[in-house]
């Protein structure tokens, strides 16, 4: 390995590195604006200038690999005289609006200015000006501050696969704009505004309404898909302005789907602020003891064996686990919280992503089962690509036909191929057999069907026979949609013995044999179902479920509670609270325990840290943190023959998934401009 | 007669296919498509990024790259007026503005019947022999308005008599 000197420090890299590589490992920052660690290197805004000993010029070092022996100094007068002359280049076409600049105050270009700049401009002449271009409703453009460092081309290009965005023109004529005026039809646009090292590329909705040095920054959790990916809620007040990416290398690296970035703006819409009864069949406003009254009178009139609660994808491990414990102690086995009726249950092995999202980076065959990952998991969909771009990595689907940002074979979208597969009579099983690291990922699309559990047993044994589950190596994943999923599945928030799963709930409320059903901010259920049930409805926004239900019960959305979550990998992980919820809303744990002891059922837990205590003894997995763990594999899944009904994914709308995202404005803007005016809009849809 | 092939997807197809092998074939495929028309029509840039796995947002970069990749047909003869220092210290303003006054035509037009093209250019490499001017890839020096309309008039000539094919 080349060993190098750094400013009179020695270092030791491995061939390849560049200088600027090598000297961070050194800890010496050199200015940037183009390069970007995972980006391809440009070399284009010579910012990054260093003097290397018997070279007649300053090189950039973020293109310049580094060679044994070479001593390279960052701190030297040729140095700044290089850097200050790009940087003096740079701002000759640079407007000085900072003042209005939404970038102002976390800008590269003003830090940088601050280090190298001059006082004053030399450049008397006129600056150019260039017309802003439309990259949608996410991306604001102001095409007059920006410095051409292609970041945002590379980003669209490489990571998000969608080849939309160029540059034209060449020195002051070079434009950076989308081929063809139009939108960018990417779900992860939002990341390029992180990238942008000035202010030409801002957020559409954020603009104008807060200063960076005016927000609260919490460290927190996404939810609004199953990945989990990290965040940081920036908020003002008890408002949440925005929601920007944290890194974490295992599960999203440093990009975010612009649902989860741009959802935000409902928060503080449709929200649900205090507790509703319904009377005389209008629901009107009370205070929690009327909610808590009206339910306990309820209970008391009904047996255990026709209560039932049903739990929806935003609900947090905590709540379900004391709602789970309420029921039980009210004499109820009617719980379930897959109100999508996905047919998992079994060993933690059958319903995670046992490879874990990094594990993805080892693969080299893959096979979709049923689902299209660019809508359901755009995150994941990034790091699939890029183990494509790599090379040795090829792709196959039994499902929807979907444009996944890399080319893969589609084998059609028959059931009955996967039976083929497991028995060895497809070609692909050949390529199962040849590979080293084989994995599958299957779907909510094909879980959630009817004979979900004969797919899930057909990908087992797809799975097993393929190679795929060996003891250094599961790549048998499952690819969850919503955020409380895995943790309903750990903490068993299942049908017990003789217990009614969503679809028995269903009928039995149709019917009349269900009398109270309990909804946990599940809101994708067929509420016309629910017949003449007395129903609870325990959630933040005004959805589906607050419309039918006859008791609100106001919550906490993800950003107003700390609540643990497990996302599709099984990684347990912890949300906390930015902001309050609004007006007379709780955390939803509280307002379960506050509920036993007016029914006369008292949780054995008064604070947060005992329910999580107990959390864990109920099931061990929640006692470790952030990290995966070790699963137990075992037989799952059920023999049979599959229906012949086509696979389709189960997201149509990507910008619309859950409560909180069909009450976004921003989101709304979206449908309508990516997906069409197909979506129907209601009195609950914002 | 005009110098170029009218616009036609088939035989612009059949240029690309000869580059479709090589690498760094977009280049070497928009020249032969220069020579073949005259320009880079914009329906060109499709067929360019297919057959060369580029998305076309790439082939549009290079075509607004590079100055001499017109997306617009040219007149007959296309005049190339240098505006560099050299040029601009022997009076190539001047000459500019005879140029712009003798066709009745700003930068980058086309005289009313088809025949003359100007267009600016930074430095022929003729700077010695200042002020410069090309016209139909043939290089003059030393050009007085006098002389430039000498050439434009002899240029004029050639398209009148018949064509000559190689």
């Amino acid at each position: 390995m080349p060993k190098l000197t750094i400013d009179g420090r020695e270092v030791e890299v491995e061939a390849g590195t560049s200088i600027l590589q090598a000297a961070e490992v050194l800890g010496i920052e050199i200015p940037r604006f183009c390069y970007h660690e995972r980006l391809a290197i440009a070399g284009n805004c010579r910012m990054c200038m260093v003097e290397v000993a018997n070279s007649p010029k300053p090189v950039a070092s973020c293109a310049m690999p580094v060679a044994d022996g070479m001593v390279v100094r960052t701190n030297t007068p040729v140095v700044a005289k290089a850097r200050k002359g790009a940087l003096e280049f740079l701002l000759i076409n640079h407007p000085l609006d900072c003042p209005i600049c939404d970038q102002g105050g976390e800008c590269d270009l003003q830090d940088e200015t601050m280090a190298y700049g001059y006082d004053r401009g030399r450049f008397a002449e006129n600056k150019r000006a260039v017309q802003d271009k439309n990259f949608g409703p996410l991306v604001k453009t102001t095409m007059n501050r920006c410095i051409h460092c292609t970041r945002c081309i590379r980003f669209i290009t490489e990571v998000a696969g969608v080849p939309e965005l160029g540059a034209t023109g060449r020195g002051e004529n070079m434009e950076v704009t989308t081929y063809v005026e139009k939108a960018l039809s990417s779900e992860l646009s939002g990341n390029i505004i992180d990238l942008c090292p000035v202010g030409a590329l801002t957020s559409k909705p954020y603009a104008y309404t807060a200063r960076s040095w005016e927000l609260k920054k919490t460290e927190s959790i996404d939810v609004l898909d199953a990945v989990g990916a990290a965040i940081r809620i920036d908020s003002r007040g008890n408002q949440v302005m925005r929601i920007l990416p944290r890194l974490n290398d295992d599960v999203n690296e440093e990009w975010l789907s612009d649902k989860s970035r741009f959802a935000c703006d409902a928060l503080v819409r449709q929200r649900l602020d205090r507790p509703y009864v319904r009377r005389d069949g209008k629901l009107r406003e009370a205070t929690w003891n009327e909610a808590f009254t009206a339910i306990s009178e309820r209970l008391k009139a009904t047996s255990g064996a026709r209560i039932a609660a049903i739990a929806g994808d935003l609900a947090d491990a905590e709540s379900m686990l004391a709602l789970k414990e309420l029921f039980t102690a009210l004499g109820s086995v009617h719980l379930d919280g897959r109100q999508d009726g996905v047919k998992l249950a079994g060993p933690r092995g059958s319903y995670i992503f046992n490879s874990g999202i990094a594990g993805i980076d080892r693969a080299d065959v893959l096979l979709l089962i049923g689902t299209d990952p660019r809508k359901e998991a755009p995150v994941l969909n990034a790091r699939i690509r890029k183990r494509w771009l790599k090379g040795g990595f090829s792709v196959a689907a039994v499902g929807p036909k979907a444009d996944l940002t890399y080319r893969h074979d589609n084998l059609g979208d028959d059931p009955a191929i996967l039976a083929a597969i497991a028995k060895g009579e497809h070609p692909f099983a050949d390529k199962l057999k040849a590979a080293k690291n084989p994995m599958l990922i299957i779907g909510q699309g094909a879980l959630t069907r009817t004979d979900g559990a004969i797919l899930l047993g057909l990908a087992r044994k797809i799975a097993e026979t393929g190679g795929m589950v060996r003891d250094d190596w599961n790549g048998f994943n499952v690819l969850h949609t919503a955020a409380a999923r895995v943790g309903a599945l750990d903490l068993g928030f299942l049908p017990g013995i003789g217990g009614r799963d969503v679809e028995g709930i269903l009928a039995g409320a149709e019917k009349g044999d269900i009398d109270l059903v309990y909804l946990l901010g599940a809101d994708e259920i067929d509420m016309a179902r629910l017949g003449r049930a007395f129903v609870v409805y325990q959630g933040h926004h005004g959805d589906a479920g607050a419309h039918r239900a006859d008791v609100i019960l106001p919550g906490a959305a993800y950003t107003e509670k700390n609540a643990t979550y497990v996302n599709t990998e099984g990684r347990v992980q912890r949300t906390r609270l930015a902001v309050f919820p609004p007006g007379d809303a709780k955390e939803d744990w509280t307002i379960v325990r506050a509920l036993s002891e007016v029914v006369g059922h008292k949780l054995s837990f008064d604070t947060l840290e005992q329910l999580r205590l107990h959390l864990s003894a109920v099931s061990p997995s929640f006692a470790t943190l952030d990290r995966l763990q070790t699963v137990d594999w075992g037989a799952f899944g059920a023999e049979g023959t599959p229906a012949s009904d086509p696979l389709v994914s189960p997201i149509e709308n990507y910008y619309m998934t859950d409560s909180i995202s069909r009450a976004s404005k921003t989101m709304a803007e979206c449908t309508a401009t990516f997906v069409g005016c197909a979506h129907q809009r209601s009195g609950t849809h914002g | 007669m005009p110098r170029f092939a009218a616009w036609s997807a088939e035989r612009a197809r059949a240029i690309i296919d000869d580059y479709r092998d090589t690498s760094g074939a977009l280049l070497p495929a928009l020249h032969a498509l220069l020579v073949e028309f005259g320009h880079i029509a914009p329906e060109a840039i499709p067929l360019l990024a297919e057959a060369l796995t580029l998305s076309r947002a790439d082939v549009q970069g290079v075509i607004t790259f590079y100055h001499d990749f017109r997306t617009t047909p040219p007149g007959r003869h296309l005049v190339k007026l240098c505006r560099a220092e050299a040029c601009q210290s022997m009076g190539s303003a001047s000459l500019e503005d005879h140029a712009r006054h003798h066709l009745a035509i700003g930068w980058g037009e086309t005289t009313e019947d088809g025949e003359f093209t100007l267009e600016p250019v930074f430095c022929l490499g003729n700077c010695a022999l200042s002020p410069a001017v090309m016209v139909d890839g043939e290089l003059y020096g030393r050009v007085s308005p006098e002389r430039f309309d000498a050439i434009l008039a002899s240029a004029g000539q050639s398209t009148a008599a018949p064509e000559q094919t190689p």
